[in-house]
């Protein structure tokens, strides 16, 4: 049986159960012994913690009824001879640790008798205690010991919740010190700690004498030095100050739209300054985080259309042409502005330098590759562009290669088997194609960004890189899986047979090679997304 | 992997396997019959004790004899009588249990005469049978009752002479001790020879005790006491005095005494040669312009010098005395409240300072006059704001105030400089009320709180 058993899960289950019956037999074994020693009550436990693990059990809940109840007559017996010693706390706490256990029995469906006597001890030594206490705790109140008030009003109420007038002098107890450290902290001016402590006990109890009135006293005067420092165009203190306060409570006066100017005043100020010394684009940034904290502050609006229309960057794109291939210039152009356009950089305006003029393109760049200033200026001054991106193209390669065909020997190998189960094998010599071929694109080229005012050379940098495809395949008429290799050696051509993978292999490659201009294609895009990531990340304001 | 389980198993089989064990019947073969069931002769009082071997393996035989002689005890039933203490005293179910229970212990603790009929045991347990003679048993009692009579008769007499000369402490401790001396027979009814005649001993030393407590008295010297409120009292004394019968003073009774104003307090002081008492007051922080002082006397420690015996402490603690209530007149400082507000130089038409004050010292129960003359308490406050800034229309304006309160005798008691409060408006007027509103929060929530407990805490 045991050699059946053979999932790990099935036996991890087997030995749980078993140690989990284990577990209850080894608690009613210990059960039986405490009972055979006149331990009752760690009997009755005993049997209570099997009985949750069994609860099915009859023969656990006649146990742990029989000693519950003995245990129980002791208590009595126990609760009787401290209140007969007049020791009326332990009389109480005798009172409730044994209903807890007659509770707690209960609820596995195990119920002990009780003796009316322990309700009378109880009710006549609580009486004694709590009056005991009740006066100790209102000695202390008066003495302001709030902390040692609390804890004698809070056994009170655990024992007899209605007790007198305990649960208002409990809540003194646990608000005043609050409330007193709320009134200290109003004194020393931290309202919003004050604020803390009242709204504390607002919580706790709506109807604790001010605290409501206090609360709003102290939001009143942080609010008013949040207005006072914003008056004094402090704005991050203010902005501290009034945000105490609009967390607090939204609503309050006109917070809300003081908060808004402490945290935007500053920026929409330095907005300003950068507008009005041309940094434009900072300015365009700083009123949209304005635009998207208070949605509609002052002329935000307004000015971030103005700053916008002023860092517009139009960038004339123009390129030397490659020898013997122009076109293919003009082709990087072409996806160099397709990239720059992609990166959705509202400043970037592009154009071609031949469609805004033409008859510039020839003359811009001398042969030494020097640029004009005066036509720089030109374009500024008639197009608006504020700089030329210039293209140099170098090294430039582009290869087609011939696709290579060899023929070769090999076997087809059939293996089959007679009626005796022998197995033959016959191979035949057979013919097959190998083919090869390799496509090849490279090119480097090295760009500025020229300002047309200055001149200068904003940004430069040169990318270069390379694309080839290249292909190797076989390809067989026959039955390709029984296709091998073969050597040829003194002569004789024999069947290779470590080289059946690599054939097999061939015969499943691809064998349609990418075109040169596919290569191109991936190539452009590589290197003019680099250029466009450069253009869109250079901040002419910095 | 296999043949650890299979072994793990096995393990789990045997540890979690049971003992085999005796059968009760097995246990008790050969018993007497009186193991079996509790002997039954009219003539004699019968107690049969068991104690385990196993349980108490070098002392059960002592243990069994314990068991048996409390059985025997408990066999010899408690009448109480009619004329006995607990029908006197007005006891609780819980005090008429614990009364049964120590008369038991006594019978228990004075057992004589009893005899050792037979013993039995087996491996586990040994059992011990003894019996007393009911005849013999009555006839010892009553040489004790007769014995314990004789000494409590000489107290009470003592007792009886020391109330004669109104000397209630010593009185009441003979009485104590009187009873004291028969605690062993409280449940019976004692007769015996008193003042020439046969009578319920018991009855008449209870009746004589607990006429005491309604012959004292505590009365307050003097008219009934005016006090002001606040602080200050704490060297005075509020004179009471414990008479006996209404006349003689008595001398050495504790007295605690209690205060309606101050909940959980009280003191606790002996009444002096003259019989007086000097009760030191409490700080007096009140609204109410009458408040009392609860005396009663206490006489737990003379209880507690008198007697060891926790049955007769339960039974003279039990004894409650009369509580006297001496009103006494509080009288609430009168208050005189001037106030100068000035906004920006100019008298305020309504004023918020003395509204603020009145309105708070109103709520604390103060009175209010409009002479300066008839104040116990003068408040002077005079306040003025000035110009700030202006920033965008925005208005900034300074409160300075100074707080001064006086004393009837012109003596300054509390002073409160406040500075540099500000306050924000649409104008510098505005500004300079807003200021004020903000002096009233803190006149609320820290400066007249700081003036109260400087006074009245």
């Amino acid at each position: 049986m045991i050699k059946r058993i053979s999932n790990p899960l099935l036996i991890f289950s087997l030995l749980l159960f078993l140690l989990s019956a284990c577990a209850v037999k080894k608690m009613v074994k210990q059960a039986e012994q405490f009972e055979a020693a006149g331990m009752f009550g760690e009997a009755a436990e005993l049997y209570y913690e099997a009985l949750q693990k069994k609860p099915d059990k009859a023969e656990l809940k006649i146990a742990l009824k029989r000693n519950g109840q003995v245990y129980y007559e002791e208590q009595v017996a126990e609760t009787r001879s401290s209140y007969n010693r007049q020791e009326y706390k332990e009389t109480v706490y005798l009172y409730i640790q044994a209903n807890q256990r007659i509770e707690k029995y209960q609820r596995q469906g195990v119920s002990i008798k009780t003796d009316p006597a322990m309700d009378r001890y109880f009710s006549d030594a609580k009486n004694y205690y709590l009056d005991q206490r009740y006066n100790s705790g209102l000695k202390l109140l008066g003495d302001e010991e709030f902390g040692e008030a609390k804890r004698i009003f809070t056994e009170i109420s655990e024992i007899d919740a209605n007790y007198k007038d305990t649960r208002n002098y409990l809540n003194q107890a646990s608000f005043e010190p609050l409330y007193r450290q709320g009134n200290q902290h109003f004194q020393d001016g931290r309202y919003m700690d004050a604020y803390r402590q009242w709204e504390n006990i607002f919580a706790q109890d709506k109807s604790y004498k001010d605290t409501r009135t206090r609360m709003e006293q102290a939001l009143s005067e942080r609010y008013k030095e949040g207005s006072l420092l914003l008056m004094h165009e402090s704005f991050n203190d203010a902005a501290t100050a009034l945000g105490d306060v609009y967390q607090a409570n939204p609503n309050f006066k006109d917070v809300k739209v003081l908060y808004t100017e402490a945290r935007n005043e500053p920026v929409y100020r330095q907005a300003m300054v950068d507008l009005d010394k041309g940094r434009c684009r900072t300015a365009y940034f700083d009123f949209s985080r304005i635009i998207e904290d208070a949605v509609v502050y002052k002329k935000s609006k307004t000015l971030r259309e103005q700053a916008l229309k002023c860092a517009e960057y139009p960038v004339a794109v123009y390129s030397r042409p490659i020898n013997h291939y122009t076109a293919d210039a003009l082709q990087f152009e072409n996806t160099l502005i397709g990239s720059l356009v992609d990166q959705q950089n509202i400043f970037l305006k592009v154009f071609n330098l031949s469609t805004i003029n033409s008859r510039m393109e020839s003359s811009l760049v001398n042969s030494a590759g020097k640029m004009d200033s005066r036509l720089l200026q030109l374009l500024y001054d008639e197009n608006g562009i504020k700089a030329v991106l210039y293209l140099d193209y170098d090294n430039y390669e582009k290869k087609s290669g011939e696709l290579q065909k060899e023929s070769k020997t090999g076997y087809e190998r059939v293996v089959t088997k007679n009626d005796l189960g022998e197995t033959k094998i016959y191979d035949r010599q057979v013919k097959y194609n190998e083919y090869s071929q390799e496509n090849r694109i490279a090119l480097s080229v090295a760009y500025k960004l020229v300002s047309t005012t200055t001149g200068e050379i904003l940004l430069s940098n040169t990318y270069s890189d390379s694309r080839k495809d290249q292909i190797s395949y076989a390809t067989y008429g026959g039955n390709k899986d029984q296709l091998y290799p073969a050597t040829f050696n003194r002569g004789v051509w024999n069947i290779d047979e470590q080289g059946y993978r690599r054939l097999q292999s061939l015969l499943r490659e691809e064998t349609q090679i990418k075109s040169l201009a596919q290569l191109q294609k991936y190539l452009f895009e590589e290197l003019t997304n680099k250029i466009a990531v450069d253009i869109n990340q250079f901040n002419p304001e910095r | 992997m296999k043949h650890f389980i299979f072994l793990f198993l096995m393990i789990f089989l045997i540890s979690c396997s049971s003992s085999r064990k005796l059968s009760y019947k097995q246990q008790m073969e050969g018993a007497p019959a009186w193991v079996k069931q509790s002997p039954n002769a009219s003539a004699y009082y019968h107690g049969v004790g068991m104690a385990s071997k196993v349980m108490s393996p070098t002392d059960y035989r002592e243990l069994a004899r314990q068991n048996a002689l409390s059985e025997l005890a408990s066999a010899i039933s408690v009448n109480i009588s009619s004329s006995s203490v607990l029908n006197q005293f007005e006891f609780d179910d819980n005090f008429s249990e614990y009364f049964r229970d120590n008369i038991k212990l006594s019978t228990e603790q004075f057992l004589e005469g009893y005899e050792l009929v037979e013993s039995w045991e087996n491996e586990q347990q040994y059992w011990v049978y003894y019996q007393l003679s009911k005849s013999k048993f009555e006839a010892i009692k009553q040489a004790r009752i007769d014995k314990a009579v004789n000494v409590s008769k000489a107290d009470f007499e003592k007792a009886r002479d020391f109330e004669k000369v109104a000397n209630f402490q010593e009185s009441m401790r003979f009485y104590i001790k009187a009873l004291e001396g028969i605690k062993d027979f409280l449940a019976d009814d004692i007769t015996t020879e008193v003042d020439g005649t046969k009578q319920s001993y018991t009855s008449l030393l209870i009746a004589e005790m607990l006429k005491m407590p309604g012959n004292l008295e505590i009365v307050m010297q003097g008219e009934k006491p005016r006090y002001t409120r606040g602080l200050g009292h704490e060297n005075e004394n509020l004179v009471l005095k414990v008479l006996y019968k209404g006349q003689e003073a008595v001398k050495g009774v504790n007295v605690n005494a209690e205060f309606s104003y101050a909940p959980g307090k009280s003191v606790q002081q002996s009444s002096d040669a003259n019989g007086l008492i000097r009760v030191r007051l409490e700080n007096i922080d009140t609204r109410k312009k009458e408040e009392y002082v609860k005396a009663r006397a206490n006489i737990d420690k003379l209880i507690r010098e008198s007697t060891n015996d926790p049955v007769i402490r339960r039974l003279v603690e039990s004894i409650t005395f009369p509580e006297y209530v001496f009103p006494v007149e509080i009288v609430s400082p009168k208050w005189y409240v001037e106030t100068v507000e000035k906004n920006l130089g100019t008298s305020l038409s309504s004023k918020i300072m003395e509204r603020t004050f009145r309105t708070l010292l109103a709520s604390d129960g103060f009175e209010l006059v409009k002479s300066k003359d008839a104040a116990d308490y003068i408040l002077l406050c005079e306040s003025d704001t000035q110009n700030g800034n202006e920033v965008n229309g925005k208005y900034i304006a300074r409160l300075d105030a100074q707080i001064r309160l006086m004393n009837q005798q012109s003596q300054v008691v509390y002073t409160k400089p406040v500075s540099d409060i500000s306050g924000l408006g649409s104008s510098f007027q505005a500004a300079g009320e807003d200021a004020f509103q903000s002096l009233e929060s803190k006149i609320r929530i820290s400066i007249y709180p700081a003036m109260y407990k400087s006074l009245f805490k």
